[in-house]
Parts: structure tokens; C-alpha cells; sequence
């Protein structure tokens, strides 16, 4: 019997399967090395987090200096009211110009502005520190206070925007088109049918940017070293210094006594439980609803 | 001075007929020596065509002929393609469709049209045909009167009456198209555009929309896009064929005419091949 063009000399055919294992193996490999890092870090935290939690870690401020106990109260409501206050500047804003790119693509301004926005996801967060440290903070520009938690929310808006408008304009992209010419045909002018038919069938995707969006505030840090500054007392003007959980952590954790490590430890697993609960009930909720486009 | 007073009155007359959102058209569209552009290249050329109410008109022809364009530039969707333009005439019951004075959010709620893929909204059964009566400003108590007239026009009431809270996309393929039929006829057009409705469509759900159609035809002038001649020869009382430029791949009207005649004694020599089978 002769070869027919089916078989295939079973060297070549034992290469192909060799290698086609170690791509495998090399995937699943890369794979591993990326989450690592997620594991160990949830992981530890858990381990060393996880101890000191109790119920006064939630209802008390930061101990003087050096004394045991004290919590973390400020810290995790200046965080609520920071991201709060970052949300209410950055949604419309950033939704808006959003829409504004993935309905008027053609639009030469179009261009521009998503350039724009590229080039501000992509700046170090301390910079938007500073220039709302220069903006807002130097000139006392918000009731005359100069550190403040308003400085701190408007900080983070800035960090979020670019993140809200392109997953804003990522999702209104997936809205088939055919949609939008089934509303143009019924006589229904461009502004009204892209409010009162695309960006609803987007909306569950918008949502969970917005979400996405309130993640990443509550966890920044650096642009609130210059804005918020950082408060040990219990505050909720927005013209005053206002803590944060980032701060905290970041405070605790270089801190030279062994309790300030402990609080780090267990701030940090707060803060990370509060973004992964954020996501994770974003996504449930929000995948639930969607109508399929 | 003469010259613009004239032109105001043309104005008038053009805002009466389809600016006035009460008036009434008979759905009555002349083309006239009508050439079509996509930035440089020429789509159609020297379109001439009467489309006359209470009939159905099929359009044939080859695929990239230009069948849809010009569907397309009968409710003025090719405005939403940039660089676009038109030249000569296109009127509705007397009034210039690409009028300066014209709005053409009032040529479309004249002029409705249904596409090739079934494409409602991702809303439920009643939202998708209350939509447009909203925007239309058709009061709350009367939602669903219309609702319903529509969706009887359209032959599916009896399908959806107890469902018409859930999506429709729930729908099937031929009930999806019908619905956006419904949705169409709920705005109360004088002509329908139809852009291969059934390409998409099992036979079954063919034959359904092919009778409504003849059912529609006593009360709105029906222009369709199809594909297949012998759709075309079903359900059309009249049958336009087009076909490209051989130099220019600009799209034109080869032969017109009742479509018993188109059919079975076609004046031109192409139009003969086409329907015979020889090319296309």
C-alpha cells in the first residue's frame, strides 16, 4: 500500500504534535505567571489581613501615634466620599465624550479629542496630582482651603474620565448600526435616536464602566498625596483634609511600629474586598439585565 | 426680484405639502433625471420613474446595480452617508423631497422604510412600535389604539397580543421582519420602502409578508428591492429593471413596465437575458 494523500510520514506527523503541545504548555505556562501575582497578593493579604480585622477596625479612627488599636472609620468614608465626588464629575464628562466619539466618528474634532484621551490614560497618576495640586490646591481655589477632599475627588475624576470615555465609546461601538438606521427611517432626528435608542441598548455596558471607573478612584493613591493630604481625624468637609484607605495603607505601611504594619495589612484587605465587590456585583447585575444586541 | 418671489412661493407650496405634518399625500413619487454620487463616483445615473399609488413597484436587477442606493435616496437615508449627493428631482405628491425648506425628519415619517435584516429595536414588542408614535407626539392615551392597529395591519397581532411586554427580539426571523413592518405602518407613511425583506426569511415567512404586501397595496404606494424575480413576479404590479453602466458602473433604469409585460415580452434585449436566466 502507497501512501495516500490522507497519511501523512509519521515523523512530520509526531513534529506537529510535539510542538503543538509545547505552544500549549507554553500558554498555560504564561497564563500562570500572570496570576500569580493576583494569588499571592490576595492570598497573603487574607492570611495577614484577615487577623486584625474586627468590628473596630470599621467603627474607629486612627490611634495616637504608636498606641495600639484604632481603625480605619475616615479612611474608608473619605474614600466613599472622594470616588463619590470623582463619579459625579467624571460620569458626565466622560460618558458624554464618549458618545460624542462612537456616534460622530467622522467628526475631525472626533480625532483630537480620542487622541487626547489616549494621551491623558496614559499620564503617571502623581502628575494629576500635581496639577491639581497647582490648580486647586496653591490658589486655595475650592472656599479658600487648600489641602481638601474636594482637591482629591476632582483629582480622581481626572484620572477616571479616560477610562469612562473609552469603554463608553467601546460599547456604543458594539450597538449595530442597523439600529441606528431603523430610527433615522421612522423620521426620528440623530440626537434622539442616539439617546433614546443606542445609549439605552449600551447601558448595561456604560454601567459597568462607570463601576470599573469607581474601582480604580478607590484605589489610587499617589493623586491624593498632594490633593487630599491625608486626615487622622474623622472628616467629612470637603474643605478640609480628608483621609483615604490608599493613604492609610500607604501611611501605615512605612510607619516604623509593628501596629502600623498590622493596620496596613488589614486596611489593604478592606480596600481590595471593596473593589473586588464593586466588580464583581457589577458584572453579575449588569450581565443579568443585558438584552442581547 | 421676480425670480425670488417665485421661489418663496415654491417654498410655500413645498411646506404645504410636506412640511405641514397634518396633510395628507396620496404617496405619489416622480424621479426625475435623478444622478447619484458617492463622493467622485457616479452610483446612478439619468433616473427617471413614476411610482404610482396603490401599487406595488419591484426593482431588479444584478447585485451592485443600484437597486438599493436608489431606494435609498427615495427617503433621503443616503444623507447619512458623508460625501453623498444628488442631482435632478425627486418629488413626493409635487414637492421636491432635497428641498432647502425640507425637513428630513418629514420626508422619512412620509416615507418609511423596512430592510434586509429584520432590525428592531432591542426593546420590547410594544416599545418598538410605540417608540416612533411617541416621537411623533401621539398622546399617552392613544398608545394603545395605535399598538394595536399596527400590529393587526401587519398580520401579527394574533401572534404577539399576550406577549407584547417581552423583547423582540424573542421574536422569530419573519415575525421580527413583520414587526418592523408594524413599526413602520404605525407612523402612517404614504409610501413603504422595502430593501429586500425577504432575503433574510425562510419561504414560509416570505409568503406571509408577500400577501401583506398585496394586502397593504390598496392603501400605500409599496417600492421593493428584491432579489428574487420571482417575488418580483408574485407580488409586483409593476417592475422596474436596472442595471450598471457598462463603462461608467453607474447604476440605470433598462426597461420599465407592467409586470406581466416585463415578463413575458420584454422590450429590451437585456432585460431578456436577465430574466431568462443568461447573465446576472
Amino acid at each position: 500500500m502507497s501512501t495516500t494523500w490522507l497519511s501523512v510520514p509519521s515523523g512530520t506527523r509526531r513534529r506537529r504534535n510535539a510542538i503543538s503541545t509545547f505552544m500549549l504548555a507554553l500558554t498555560v505556562l504564561a497564563t500562570l505567571i500572570a496570576v500569580t501575582p493576583l494569588l499571592f497578593i490576595l492570598g497573603w493579604l487574607l492570611i495577614q489581613g484577615v487577623r486584625y480585622l474586627n468590628l473596630d477596625f470599621f467603627l474607629n479612627d486612627p490611634a495616637p501615634i504608636g498606641e495600639a488599636g484604632g481603625g480605619v472609620r475616615n479612611g474608608i468614608i473619605g474614600t466613599l466620599i472622594m470616588s463619590g465626588i470623582a463619579l459625579l464629575i467624571a460620569v458626565p464628562v466622560g460618558v458624554l465624550t464618549g458618545i460624542f466619539l462612537a456616534e460622530y466618528r467622522g467628526n475631525p474634532l472626533a480625532t483630537v479629542v480620542r487622541f487626547a484621551t489616549d494621551v491623558l490614560a496614559g499620564i503617571p497618576s502623581i502628575v494629576v496630582g500635581i496639577f491639581v495640586y497647582t490648580i486647586i490646591v496653591l490658589p486655595r481655589w475650592f472656599q479658600g482651603a487648600a489641602f481638601s477632599g474636594f482637591a482629591g475627588g476632582v483629582a480622581l475624576a481626572v484620572i477616571i474620565i479616560p477610562i469612562l470615555v473609552r469603554t463608553t465609546e467601546e460599547i456604543l461601538r458594539l450597538v449595530p448600526g442597523s439600529i441606528r438606521e431603523a430610527a433615522a427611517a421612522l423620521g426620528v432626528p440623530k440626537w434622539d435616536y442616539t439617546l433614546t435608542v443606542v445609549v439605552p441598548s449600551a447601558f448595561s455596558g456604560i454601567a459597568t464602566g462607570i463601576m470599573l471607573g469607581l474601582a480604580r478612584a478607590a484605589g489610587e493613591t499617589a493623586p491624593l498625596l498632594l490633593t487630599a493630604l491625608g486626615n487622622n481625624f474623622y472628616n467629612t468637609k470637603l474643605d478640609q483634609p480628608m483621609a483615604a484607605l490608599s493613604l492609610q495603607i500607604f501611611t501605615y505601611a512605612i510607619a516604623p511600629f509593628e501596629e502600623g504594619r498590622r493596620l496596613a495589612f488589614a486596611a489593604a484587605f478592606v480596600l481590595i474586598m471593596l473593589v473586588l465587590l464593586v466588580n464583581i456585583v457589577t458584572r453579575y447585575v449588569f450581565r443579568v439585565r443585558s438584552i442581547n444586541l | 426680484m421676480e425670480l425670488e418671489l417665485t421661489y418663496d412661493r415654491v417654498q410655500e407650496s413645498t411646506q404645504a405639502a410636506v412640511g405641514d405634518r397634518t396633510a395628507r399625500c396620496n404617496g405619489h413619487i416622480h424621479v426625475r433625471d435623478m444622478h447619484f454620487y458617492y463622493g467622485a463616483f457616479q452610483a446612478l445615473r439619468g433616473i427617471t420613474l413614476d411610482f404610482a399609488p396603490g401599487a406595488i413597484t419591484a426593482i431588479i436587477g444584478p447585485s451592485g446595480c443600484g437597486k438599493s442606493t436608489l431606494l435609498r435616496t427615495l427617503n433621503r437615508m443616503t444623507d447619512m452617508q458623508p460625501n453623498t449627493r444628488v442631482e435632478g428631482m425627486i418629488t413626493l405628491d409635487g414637492s421636491d423631497l432635497y428641498a432647502r425648506s425640507v425637513d428630513v425628519v418629514d420626508v422619512r415619517r412620509r416615507i418609511g422604510m423596512v430592510f434586509q435584516r429584520p432590525n428592531p429595536f432591542p426593546k420590547s414588542i410594544y416599545e418598538n412600535i410605540a417608540y416612533g408614535l411617541r416621537r411623533k407626539g401621539v398622546a399617552r392615551r392613544d398608545l394603545d389604539g395605535h399598538v394595536e392597529q399596527a400590529l393587526r395591519k401587519a398580520g401579527l397581532w394574533n401572534e404577539v397580543s399576550n406577549r407584547l411586554q417581552t423583547s423582540g427580539l424573542a421574536l422569530s426571523g419573519g415575525q421580527q421582519q413583520r414587526l418592523c413592518i408594524a413599526r413602520a405602518l404605525a407612523m402612517n407613511p404614504a409610501v413603504l420602502l422595502m430593501d429586500e425583506p425577504c432575503s433574510a426569511l425562510d419561504p414560509i415567512a416570505t409568503l406571509k409578508i408577500e400577501e401583506l404586501m398585496r394586502e397593504l397595496r390598496r392603501e400605500i404606494t409599496i417600492i421593493t428591492v428584491t432579489h428574487s424575480m420571482q417575488q418580483a413576479g408574485r407580488v409586483s404590479d409593476t417592475t422596474v429593471f436596472m442595471l450598471m453602466d457598462v463603462n461608467g458602473r453607474a447604476g440605470m433604469v433598462v426597461e420599465t413596465g407592467p409586470t406581466n409585460d416585463l415578463f413575458t415580452a420584454p422590450r429590451d434585449q437585456r432585460t431578456e437575458d436577465y430574466i431568462s436566466g443568461r447573465f446576472g
